[in-house]
């Protein structure tokens, strides 16, 4: 949702990137395509590494990473990656009819930007630069298909990416040309007059070029919405189309990849003191990035990527006041330059270092009536920002390990931050790890929290360029743990701190509302995972997190903070080759403005068979099977205290490969 | 311990980066070549089952450890047949399947899945270091950092599957 207090929700604007890929518990190349097309006499003069260097890289990661891969995407019937994130251990999703929020660690304050996670598409960064948010519901960049796997890396990652990587990094990997060659169409129905379609083309060239273009497009009707608080149903009023592009090639080292969504989504809400039932409302939302990433190995033990990139990101509300229809609109644009070098050229040491520079060449905002026209707002900005880091990953016996790292950040705006991460991990076997995790992150305030005035609505607000950073400092325990081939379990205990939340706050000399470095919270919690084989053809994947999350001034329970959460995702192999995908949802009640919600059990099922006909994959899946009535809690702006979410929903879905 | 170390430091290395051709092979990522390499080199009698039709099933059986590298295969061509992978069948399935990779998670049921697949045309591949003969027609091992194959031509003969002499002659062993 948008930003605590008065208009302008979030909105979207630039992006783009930052570092790298890879790193940590991230992006493992496959070259299984080169190898295929490689005689066999060859292949067997190949040096092979050890059987689990993808689980070993996890294992060494400062974080236990969390993988939900394209088989699940498929086998679960995820609609968005929103979903994804929600059949992860310890996340949750709150959604405002607009965008999706995702709440992390007992922490998804009700009317702040989705801005305390990095979001990632191939290690490059998406959030997008004037609100700084991730975007991660159907408004999400990349079309669900694309996805290779989603990999949620719990805990601070500023001591590498910087900015927002303040509860965790999502990064999106999208799917190589290998494992989609040649033309593919897609077709799904679902509830509410949802359509979607969309057509794929990936190739490999003789020289070694790889290719894969996408374009997807979404039309839903959205349902109906009884507000008892506005004394009526909002009809056809949660529409949404969305258009989104894709491409990627690369040769060589070199990858070239842009993206490009247009979103539109009415909101049935009536929120900011809009007029009810007015079809007007309307959220816009459109996003381009282009990169460019050169990755070589310079030497045996030197490896470099760079990597360029340029986001655009623009933003309008449509907002349909009692005096006039209201527009609020950003524009912003930012070009990324980074370096990161990775050296294995002392023994026992893994050392990563880079450089990075954003320019935000534009923060633009503006708000004004239409009829009569009255410019309510206007404000053009450029910052620049740059972050130097450095990580050593030392093993220091056989066992242990430990990884230290840290980052320098530079403002324009606030000036410096330092970030540092440090994690000693024990290994008494390969695939036994206790991690000891200590870290530092930071939110900078963004462009909406600094520049944005306006005195629409009778409230009048102002930005605030003294801002600092929100601080976050962290500890926390995790044992993973194979028990044997088939099961694996997860424990986690987290205590985490954060610092100078930026909530808005009215100013006592003007009476107008400002936002401020004025909140304190903490949260604690312990995590347990299961995950593992039933039989051949069953896998279960579960997890229960505990979490108390509280202001640190009032001790106060926060707002959308459910203590627990409880998931479990079963697939199996049906009849022949059809397979079905059980998931249950569980979270405890969470505190509203004025109440509370209840807690909400959802259960999804989907059913889905490969090759049903030749080159014809089917899917069908019903969501909220029981139709269990639950909400999230409403931000401030909205009449509501609670806002309901979907019933039962249905998607059939066809895959056609040529 | 050298063992391990020398195996960490492999990971090391791999974590290295994507950085391409320096990187050393995954383990499954050369045992999905491997597979599509068995499957180019073997002939199926020409009466197969109806169902088998004008697709060429690479299974697995069990709880393999290919991550998401086998779906590389998928739509790939042998001899005009599109490749389709189907993981995680059960014995049943497997019968439709022209090549099925035996996860190590199945061996203590061999016995029952060599009875089981034995009499039909399926390339059966395990992978196994075990220096005891083998039931399946091909098996793979590491040997010496080194993928290895051996071909057990009794078994690939009961299933009527003809092997390329090229693979023969490429196999550690045939017996």
């Amino acid at each position: 949702m948008s930003c605590s207090g008065y208009l302008r929700p979030v909105a979207a604007t630039t992006g783009f990137f930052l570092l790298f890929a890879a790193s940590m518990a991230c992006a493992d190349d496959l070259h299984t395509v080169e190898l295929l097309d490689e005689p066999l006499q060859n292949l067997l003069m190949m040096e092979v590494s050890s059987a689990s260097t993808y689980a070993q890289k996890m294992h060494d990661a400062p974080s236990s990473a969390i993988v939900v891969t394209s088989d699940d995407i498929r086998t679960f019937g995820y609609r968005t990656l929103a979903e994804v994130l929600a059949s992860m251990r310890g996340l949750y999703i709150t959604n405002d009819r607009s965008w999706s929020y995702v709440g992390v660690r007992g922490f998804s304050r009700s009317g702040d930007y989705n801005s305390r996670v990095l979001l990632m598409v191939d290690g490059m960064r998406v959030n997008d630069n004037v609100f700084n948010q991730a975007y991660i519901g159907s408004e999400f960049i990349v079309d669900i298909d694309l996805v290779d796997r989603v990999e949620f890396i719990p805990g601070p990652g500023a001591s590498i990416y910087g900015d927002n990587a303040f509860f965790g990094v999502i990064n999106v990997i999208t799917k190589k040309a290998g494992a989609m060659l040649g033309k593919s169409v897609s077709g799904e129905v679902g509830s509410y007059q949802s359509y979607k379609g969309s057509a794929r083309y990936a190739a490999l060239f003789e020289n070694g070029g790889e290719l894969v273009m996408s374009a997807t497009a979404l039309d839903s009707q959205g349902r109906d919405w009884r507000y008892k608080e506005l004394g009526g149903v909002a009809r056809d009023l949660d529409g949404e189309n969305y258009q989104k592009l894709f491409a990627k090639f690369s040769l060589q080292g070199l990858t070239l990849e842009a993206a490009h969504i247009d979103r539109d989504k009415q909101n049935p809400t009536a929120a900011f003191g809009t007029v009810f039932n007015d079809s007007r409302y309307l959220a816009t939302d459109k996003h381009t990035f282009i990169s460019a990433t050169y990755e070589s190995q310079i030497s045996e033990t030197l490896g470099m990527r760079l990597h360029v990139n340029h986001g655009v990101f623009e933003y309008q509300t449509k907002y349909p006041l009692p005096t006039a229809l209201n527009l609020d609109q950003a524009y912003g644009s930012r070009n990324t330059v980074d370096a990161r070098f990775t050296s294995t050229a002392f023994d026992q040491h893994k050392i990563v270092g880079g450089v990075e520079y954003i320019r935000d060449s534009r923060l633009d905002q503006v708000n004004f009536d239409v009829a009569p026209r009255k410019l309510n707002l206007k404000d053009d900005q450029a910052n620049d920002k740059y972050g130097l880091y450095l990580q050593d990953e030392v093993r220091l016996r056989e066992d242990w390990l430990l990884n230290a790292g840290v980052r320098y950040d530079h403002y324009s705006t606030f000036g410096g931050t330092v970030n540092p991460r440090l994690a000693l991990i024990y290994q008494p076997a390969p695939d036994n790890n206790i991690k000891l995790i200590h870290g530092r992150a930071f939110r900078a305030p963004n462009a909406y929290e600094l520049y944005y005035s306006n005195n629409i609505l009778g409230a009048q607000q102002k930005g605030n360029t003294a801002l600092r950073p929100e601080t976050i400092t962290t500890y926390e325990l995790a044992w993973d743990k194979a028990w044997n081939q088939n099961w694996q379990s997860h424990l986690g205990v987290f205590h985490y701190h954060i610092d100078d939340l930026i909530s808005q706050q009215l100013d006592p000399a003007d009476g107008t509302l400002v936002f401020r470095n004025v909140d304190h919270a903490r949260t604690r919690g312990l995590e347990l995972g299961l995950e593992g084989s039933l039989s051949s053809v069953s896998r279960l994947r579960s997890s229960l997190t505990y979490q108390d999350a509280r202001d640190a001034a009032t001790d106060q329970w926060l707002i959308n903070s459910p203590r627990w959460l409880g998931k479990v995702a079963m697939s199996t192999k049906l009849y022949g080759a059809w397979q079905v995908g059980t998931e249950l949802l569980y979270s405890s009640k969470r505190r509203t403005i004025a109440a509370e919600t209840g807690s909400a059990l959802l259960v999804n099922a989907t059913l889905n068979h490969r090759e049903w006909l030749p080159g014809l994959d089917v899917s069908i899946g019903v969501y909220n099977l029981f139709d269990q009535r639950y909400s999230d809690p409403a931000d401030a702006i909205n009449v509501q205290d609670t806002i309901r979410q979907d019933g039962r929903t249905l998607r059939i879905k066809l895959d056609y490969r040529f | 311990m050298a063992k391990r170390i020398s195996l960490s430091l492999f990971g090391l290395l791999f974590m290295l980066g994507q950085a391409a051709e320096a990187a050393p092979i995954q383990e499954y990522e050369l045992k999905t070549a491997y597979l599509y390499n068995f499957a180019l080199f073997t002939s199926w009698p020409a009466d197969l089952p109806p169902e088998l039709g004008d697709t060429m099933a690479i299974c697995t059986l069990g709880q393999d450890q290919f991550g998401p590298t086998l779906e590389q295969l998928q739509g790939r061509k042998i001899r005009e047949k599109r490749l389709v992978v189907r993981r995680g069948v059960n014995l049943e399935e497997a019968l439709s399947c022209h090549v099925v990779y035996i996860a190590a998670s199945e061996q203590e049921n061999m016995d029952k899945v060599y009875e089981t697949l034995r009499n039909s045309s399926v390339l059966t591949v395990s992978e196994s270091s075990k220096a005891s003969p083998i039931k399946s027609v091909i098996n793979m091992a590491i040997d010496k950092k080194r993928l290895v194959f051996e071909v057990n031509l009794a078994a690939a003969t009961q299933a009527r599957l003809v092997m390329s002499s090229k693979l023969l002659h490429l196999a550690k062993r045939v017996y």
